[in-house]
């Protein structure tokens, strides 16, 4: 079938897909969008980048880690880093504090990205400013497959600007909120312990510990169900 | 990734520092973390069962019911490194009680799958949250913050060690199940039992009624008392074996609620237990130490009662008694210790040449002694011109001081150094110009103590008299309140700049300060001055607010008496945790050492002294002192 699409609409070829991908593409399936915000499944995830250019720059490594409703699972962790395809630009490097040798010993993307879907599962995707991760992951997906994620996914910023807005009791329990809508500055503006050098792991934990701290007051203001959260927290 | 954090927090939480590495890792192998927002109720009441122990890892919640009739009950709040859940998780039938946080709070949950293993596979740990279990939920009534360290000695160890059928008292009082309730009622009388087991023909027991029964069921309905006592009996029974031990039963008697439990033998029916033999297993009731005191011959003996008396007092806190009901009863067994010291020394010392009572003042007059036993003694003998009986009685009463403080001295670190002096023995009318010198400061600022003046020996009429002069005095005299309300407010509560807790800066306390003398004391002497204000002869602080509450309107009184709950738990948990460390009983806390909400609760508390300070100084000429 795919075979058959490509020689229709032309293009590059692309490998067969794994059974982690095959199941991710039909996420949408099996993903309940009725289940209600506090039980429904969630992996936070971040990714690390060369650099913010769709075209030249990809992804260093990928940390994500299980929730579920507001809890979040310390034991269900994942941390990976990507063998680079291009030789690296060096003073990048430095601030993730990654080696060039760690790189080098690591997985290809490929082999990552099969990792990476297969521990999201049925999950909801939850990121802070998540289209830059997506859309990262997606060329990387579009490369290798021709697909995109399928998973639903929720922008922690969108969901703090959206209570920001909409929940009058939200502004008054944190009293105020952040001009500053980078991770480290709600990080530290929700009073996330923050004393570990960053990666892709760690911003990602922190991703999930500001989605914990948004998620109770959404049902109150209307958000009920994973559809619902998937609309306010546009991507 | 986040193993080492959350092993970090773990390992500080009692038990599991005794874990191994492997234990911890099973532990934590479904481990999550959750965030609850102030506000959100996290377990409700008779709600779903937990199915995680939570441990608190920062914030704080309140554990609460509601009664029938709507009433919020506070039993406890929990703050970091405590945990909640507990009962629910192991009863898995329903939630016990509604759990709110009251600060964004952050928990670790531990699944009931891995705690229930490690219960089996680790007697010790079990052992311990079986303990936090009594401590926070045997009738608990009162909204003390409790310390995770309570005395926990060999008495209630006994619980884990003793079987059921060993401690299985007389045969029960039974009846056929077709007796009628007056039947049943007449059969508990004549008995004097509290409950009575209903068998069918063959013997097997089927029911229980008791006491409550016939309040609940019986005359507050107006059911027909020539009714089958079966209609109102309690059913199914709960039924335990010989076998079993008592911590178990007492587990029962809290899941369902009941306080009588039905014991089998090999299938057959043996007798009851009730909540009352779990006390008398411990050794702890405070009647056996009354009788046992009673009995002393020497000073020797009574300090050997000493460790009774702090097991009677966990038992009490483990049930959950209020801390000022706790500090009542210790003055009555620290009165009657002192009643037999001077027995005791009579027997010896043999008739006085002229009669004397005795009085109790200080906290031991107001009833408010706690562990330390500081107890406060006085004479007043009679007056006599006669030069020859006046020598005697000096001579006489020498001999007394001496064998009574010898009696007291082991007791406790306080009694070592005298609980009577020769200072504190006068004549009525030696007493009444002490008093009379106030004042004019002749002799020094009023001693505010003695307004608590309390009769424990000899002629009573002789220490009203005392009093009544006192109350004369007071309110015939505008200086002396002014005096003892300078003398109040210059013991400033031990609260700093920024918050902070002042305290002592060296010496054997360095680093910590006197709760009794900070913490209670100024309470205690600002309702005085307010019930002197009003005339009342009342000596217990406690009494004294709902008196003024209750006649005046008194807006503090309420905060006052929760403030002095609280300060007499705190201040017992503290001793008992010195004594089961093997340490003697004093009044110093390390404010560092406390709970974050412990602390706030104190900065509370000090500042409620404040407030009440101010109201003094805006009411007498404090500036005097």
């Amino acid at each position: 079938m795919v075979g058959m699409l490509e020689k229709i609409f032309g293009g590059q070829r692309h490998m067969e897909q794994t059974p982690a991908v095959m199941r991710s593409q039909r996420v949408r399936e099996r993903v309940d969008m009725n289940a209600p915000v506090l039980e429904a499944d969630y992996v936070a995830f971040d990714t690390e980048l060369t650099g913010l250019d769709l075209k030249r720059d990809s992804i260093i490594s990928i940390g994500a880690i299980k929730m579920k409703g507001a809890g979040i699972y310390p034991m269900e962790t994942f941390y990976s880093l990507v063998k680079p395809e291009r030789p690296l630009k060096s003073e990048g490097v430095l601030v993730h504090e990654i080696t060039k040798t760690d790189l080098e010993d690591a997985c290809g993307l490929a082999g990552v990205l099969d990792e990476f879907l297969e521990f999201v599962g049925d999950a909801v995707l939850v990121g802070h400013f998540v289209s830059i991760d997506m859309n990262f992951v997606n060329n990387a997906l579009k490369k290798l497959y021709g697909v995109k994620l399928q998973s639903p996914a929720t922008d922690t910023h969108s969901i703090h600007d959206w209570l920001y807005e909409n929940d009058a009791d939200f502004a008054r329990h944190y009293k105020g909120m952040t001009s500053r809508k980078d991770l480290f500055s709600m990080a530290r503006r929700y009073g996330l312990g923050m004393e570990k050098a960053h990666n892709a792991f760690h911003d990602a934990y922190l991703t999930a510990q500001l989605f914990q701290r948004f998620l109770y007051f959404l049902p109150p203001c209307g958000v009920h169900s994973v559809g619902d959260l998937v609309s306010v927290g546009k991507i | 990734m986040l193993k080492e954090e959350t092993i970090d927090f773990l390992v500080d939480v009692p038990p599991f520092e005794t874990l191994s590495r492997e234990e911890l890792d099973v532990l934590m192998e479904d481990i999550v973390l959750e965030y609850y927002p102030k506000g959100v109720r996290i377990l409700t009441q008779d709600g779903p069962p937990s199915q995680y122990l939570r441990f608190i890892k920062k914030g704080a919640v309140k554990v609460y019911l509601v009664s029938n009739n709507g009433e919020e009950i506070v039993i406890d709040y929990r703050s970091e490194g405590e945990q909640f859940g507990l009962v629910s998780v192991i009863s898995g039938d329903r939630s016990r009680a509604n759990i709110v946080a009251v600060e964004d709070t952050i928990c670790y949950l531990i699944s009931k799958e891995k705690i229930t293993a490690l219960f089996q596979s680790n007697p010790a740990v079990n052992e311990h949250f079986m303990r936090s279990f009594f401590i926070n939920f045997i009738d608990k009534t009162h909204d003390e913050t409790r310390r995770r360290y309570v005395g926990f000695g060999e008495s209630e160890r006994r619980l884990f060690t003793t079987t059921l059928g060993s401690i299985v008292g007389r045969k029960p009082v039974t009846a056929g199940e077709d007796v009628t309730i007056q039947q049943a009622a007449a059969l508990m009388s004549e008995n004097r039992v509290s409950s009575v087991i209903l068998l069918e023909a063959a013997g097997a027991p089927v029911g229980i009624i008791t006491d409550r029964d016939l309040r609940d069921k019986v005359v507050a309905t107006g059911v027909e008392i020539k009714t089958p006592a079966s209609a109102i009996m309690s059913s199914p029974l709960i039924k335990l074996d010989a076998d079993g031990f008592c911590f178990e039963a007492l587990l029962s008697m809290m899941r369902y609620k009941i306080h009588h439990l039905l014991v089998m033998e090999k299938g057959k029916f043996m007798g009851v237990v009730t909540n009352h033999d779990f006390m008398v297993l411990q050794g702890s009731s405070p009647t056996v130490i009354a009788k046992e005191i009673e009995r002393a011959t020497s000073g020797e003996e009574l300090a050997a009662l000493a460790p009774k008396l702090y097991k009677a007092v966990t038992a009490l806190v483990f049930e959950g008694a209020k801390a000022t009901n706790i500090a009542g009863l210790i003055t009555e067994i620290a009165e009657k210790m002192v009643i037999k010291g001077f027995e005791l020394s009579e027997a010896a010392l043999g008739e006085p040449p002229i009669p004397y009572t005795v009085f109790l003042y200080g906290g031991s007059g107001r009833r408010e002694l706690t562990l330390t036993l500081n107890i406060r003694l006085a004479i007043i003998h009679e007056d006599t011109n006669n030069t020859k009986v006046l020598g005697a009685a000096e001579q006489y009463f020498g001999l007394l001081t001496a064998s009574v403080n010898k009696i007291m001295s082991k007791l406790c670190p306080a009694c070592r150094e005298g609980v009577l002096s020769a200072g504190h023995i006068k004549s009525l009318t030696g007493w009444k110009d002490l008093f009379d010198s106030w004042k004019h400061e002749v002799r020094g600022l009023p001693e505010p103590q003695f307004f608590d003046m309390r009769h424990i020996k000899g002629n009573e009429d002789m220490v009203e008299a005392l009093k009544d002069h006192l109350m004369t005095l007071t309110s015939a005299m505008e200086e002396i309140m002014d005096l003892l309300a300078a003398v109040t407010v210059a013991n400033r509560p031990p609260l700093g700049f920024f918050r902070r807790f002042v305290v002592e800066k060296s010496g054997e306390h360095r680093n910590e300060f006197d709760l009794t003398l900070k913490g209670l004391r100024p309470i205690v002497d600002a309702v005085r001055v307010f019930a002197l204000e009003k005339g009342f002869r009342e000596t217990s602080t406690i009494k004294r607010l709902q008196l003024l509450r209750d006649r005046y309107g008194f807006a503090y009184a309420e905060d006052m008496i929760q403030a002095l709950n609280y300060l007499d738990s705190l201040l017992i948990h503290h001793q008992l945790d010195l004594i089961e460390r093997g340490l003697e009983p004093d009044t110093f806390v390390n404010p560092e050492k406390l709970t974050n909400m412990e602390k706030n609760t104190l900065r509370e508390i000090f500042h409620l002294t404040a407030t009440v300070y101010d109201i003094l100084e805006k009411s007498y000429r404090t500036e005097r002192v």
